[in-house]
């Protein structure tokens, strides 16, 4: 079994047993790696009901089969957890190089359970594995404690670690590595609950593969299409996508008050690149850098970004028209280890909750939470991550701030399971409306993607037919990326739902022999083992929903004007979702579907 | 004399050509095993690389007890049968250059791939570039 590192790391910091187990080639065939490994894991280590924030949480950190290769943004790696935002099931990829370096050092992945009595960092140089005393990096930021840890081991190290977010345990404290962040679902609060600060690797193996000299055959042949279908992500990244998405009428505006800002243009690719651009950044094997170093005029801030989604959250949903502000924000979240989307739509609901007069009752350290005000934005972030007056309401998440605040504030809490959505509208895009309702996140756009709807008609959009299985078939993508290691940004290249050339990337890797129908049932069986995660813990049928502003209120105005997922609908596509995954009519997967799947012990903990 | 040349502006960081270098000469994907290497020092600036120049003067062909380096037709090449693993040479390059394989067998140094160096191929952005002295 080429590809693989060929051991997996075991990390028990309540006891500080380091142990490693053999990568078996059955886990292999049947879960790919990555999040693959991660969910069979997650299932079988962590008890039901376990506190997110307590030991009986397991983390696990990783690489694939692919990673480490020349393949696409094969440097990409993955976190799952129990998160303490959902509550359910949470897995994160990051970009940059750990991952492959983790390969390199002779692991495919690390399980890491229990809790230290006080801050560790787990260092790995190859076979050498200790649990390091982090006493004095506790209080630093991600990019002070990556220099420190630099200066402690060598600059060949990587490291992927929490700020003071995840030590304050904020619900969506997120981790970083380099300038690149595992994002959602409060993996970094995890994190710091383990007392754990960070993990640094580096390594001097080989990651070898069974066939070279057909993935270089491949590899020359794909050149082409991430020259040309990629050209936009090169020249101006993700940011491209607020204008696009702006003049398609599916930005999220004011809290998803409206689906159309004004001022994007003020936010966009255009002005970043012209104003504030200072070069492009890649990942470790990617041929398209889409990553774009910013600067602020204002400020000596630079940073990785602000992404589209940052831009989004911080920028749009809070009525920011500010890109120097909202490069001060992405920075500081990345600083402080904040999820930049669910950090932004915290502040849109304050900003909403304020305009609507419910927030007369509570202290908000002086802050005027009128939408569009920088200083607000700014200083909400920096309390949240620190754990500081209003900021502690505010690092709560959306749900758990409208189950607080009552006074029918649920209705502008916009997210789904708890986790707070990306900036592809669940209103004017019906894949999202599905693969959001069903997400084993929550609010993801790296579950469902959609990539399949944009650029279409509303009449198109409309239809609700095929929305369902687009979510199908976009989700096993995505999972088969997060197990492989892949990034998900070569898709207009390569395939945006599973294709040829991922089978080939496999099968040239570890030697195997899959088949396309393979390779989407090991993507199906790993979204049911993450979905029965969430059965084992009470989630059914009644928790696929969408926020209520999605269900309700349709899109006011622009070009989807009166789009919307009101109850009905949604249970029609829920029906034909579940049957495409073989979960029955109340969203549990079925003994005999886990059967086929050859999971069948799952079932045994399900209720049913 | 021929060289791989660089362009700072122009490199994204994606280190393709470590993997590029360490798949066509060895058969595997090792950065470590690169005769070619690519750092940065700081958090958002831009990459430095480090690869053998075949300078005019090369103090390891004269350091070499086993002339494994030698030079032949305007560049330093390198016979790996003859290489011992004394790793003098690694200590001479006054660049920095040479580099030991992790194995300890013998030095990594850049051969422009007989001419055309497959990392330059593979460069996505052409920061890496063959120029002639």
């Amino acid at each position: 079994m080429k590809g693989y590192a060929g051991k997996i790391l075991f990390v028990n910091l309540s006891t500080g047993e380091i142990k490693t187990e053999d990568t078996s080639e059955d886990m292999a065939k049947k879960f790919l790696g990555g999040v693959g490994f991660g969910a069979k894991y997650l299932f079988d280590l962590t008890p039901k009901g376990a506190d997110p924030l307590g030991p009986e949480n397991t983390l696990i950190v990783g690489a694939g089969p692919l990673s480490g290769t020349f393949l696409h943004g094969a440097g990409r790696g993955i976190a799952v957890t129990k998160s303490p935002l959902t509550g359910g099931y949470m897995r994160g990829a990051f970009g940059g190089d750990f991952a492959a370096k983790l390969k390199y050092a002779g692991f495919d992945l690390i399980v890491i359970t229990g809790q230290a009595e006080s801050p560790v960092y787990i260092h790995i140089d190859d076979n050498k594995v200790e649990i390091r005393d982090a006493k004095d990096l506790w209080g630093m930021d991600t990019k002070e404690t990556q220099k420190k840890i630099e200066e402690l081991c060598s600059g060949e190290f990587s490291t992927f670690c929490i700020g003071p977010g995840g030590e304050n345990l904020v619900r969506y404290a997120c981790v970083i590595h380099d300038v690149r962040a595992c994002g959602r679902g409060g993996t970094g609060a995890v994190f710091g609950a383990k007392r754990l600060k960070a993990i640094t690797v580096r390594g001097t193996k080989d990651v070898e593969v069974a066939h070279l000299d057909r993935m270089m055959k491949h590899y020359d042949e794909l050149v082409p299409a991430y020259r040309e279908k990629a050209a936009g992500l090169t020249n101006l990244g993700t940011p491209a996508l607020v204008e696009v998405i702006n003049s398609q009428g599916s930005l999220g505006t004011f809290n998803y008050q409206q689906e159309q800002f004004e001022h994007a243009d003020k936010i966009g690719g255009g002005i970043l690149k012209k104003e504030h651009w200072k070069r492009n950044d890649a990942c470790f094997a990617c041929r398209v850098a889409c990553t774009k170093i910013d600067h602020a005029k204002s400020d000596p801030a630079i940073t990785e970004g602000p992404e589209y989604e940052s831009l989004y959250a911080l920028g749009s949903m809070c009525g920011i028209d500010d890109a120097d502000t909202l490069i001060i924000a992405d920075r500081l979240c990345d600083d402080l280890s904040l999820d930049t989307i669910s950090a932004g739509l915290s502040v849109s609901f304050m900003m909403e909750a304020n305009q609507k007069g419910l927030l007369k009752d509570m202290d908000l350290s002086g802050l005027d939470f009128t939408f569009g005000n920088r200083e607000t934005l700014i200083k909400a972030i920096e309390m949240a991550g620190r754990n500081e007056g209003v900021g502690k309401f505010i690092a709560l998440g959306t749900r758990e701030m409208a189950n607080r605040l009552g006074q029918d504030s649920y209705k502008f809490a916009i997210n789904i399971k708890g986790l707070e959505p990306a900036g592809h509208s669940g209103r004017g895009l019906k894949t999202m409306s599905i693969g959001y309702s069903v997400s084993n996140r929550g609010g993801s756009h790296h579950d469902a993607r959609p990539s399949l709807e944009y650029g279409l008609p509303k009449a198109q959009r409309d239809v609700i037919d095929d929305k369902p299985k687009n979510a199908f078939d976009t989700a096993n993508w995505t999972t088969f990326g997060d197990a492989a290691v892949i990034c998900h940004l070569c898709e207009k290249s390569t395939g945006v739902i599973l294709t040829e050339n991922y089978v080939r990337w496999v099968n040239d890797t570890v030697g195997w022999d899959l088949t396309l129908e393979e390779l989407t049932e090991i993507a199906d069986r790993i979204y049911t083992m993450e979905r029965a995660f969430n059965c084992r813990e009470g989630v059914t049928r009644k928790d696929d929903k969408l926020p209520w502003r999605f269900m309700n209120e349709p899109i006011p105005d622009g070009p989807l004007k009166g789009m919307y997922c009101p109850q009905e609908e949604l249970d029609t596509m829920l029906d034909m979702y579940y049957e495409l995954r073989g979960w029955n009519e109340n969203g549990i997967p079925s003994k005999k579907r886990l059967e086929e799947l050859g999971i069948g012990y799952v079932a045994e903990q399900l209720d049913y | 004399m021929k060289k791989i040349g660089f362009d700072p502006d122009k490199c994204t960081g994606c280190k393709t050509c470590e993997l590029m270098c360490s798949s066509s000469h060895e058969g595997i994907f090792n950065p470590a095993k690169s005769r070619i290497r690519l750092w940065r020092d700081e958090f958002y600036d831009k990459f430095k690389y480090n690869v053998c120049c075949h300078c005019a003067e090369p103090e390891c062909v004269d350091v070499c007890p086993v002339e494994a380096l030698y030079v032949e037709d305007d560049q330093v090449k390198f016979n790996r049968d003859e290489c011992i693993g004394c790793f003098v040479c690694v200590d001479s390059c006054p660049y920095g250059a040479i580099y030991t394989h992790p194995d300890l067998e013998y030095i990594l140094k850049c051969d422009l791939c007989g001419g055309s160096p497959t990392c330059v191929k593979y460069c996505p952005f052409e920061a890496l570039f063959l120029e002639e002295d």
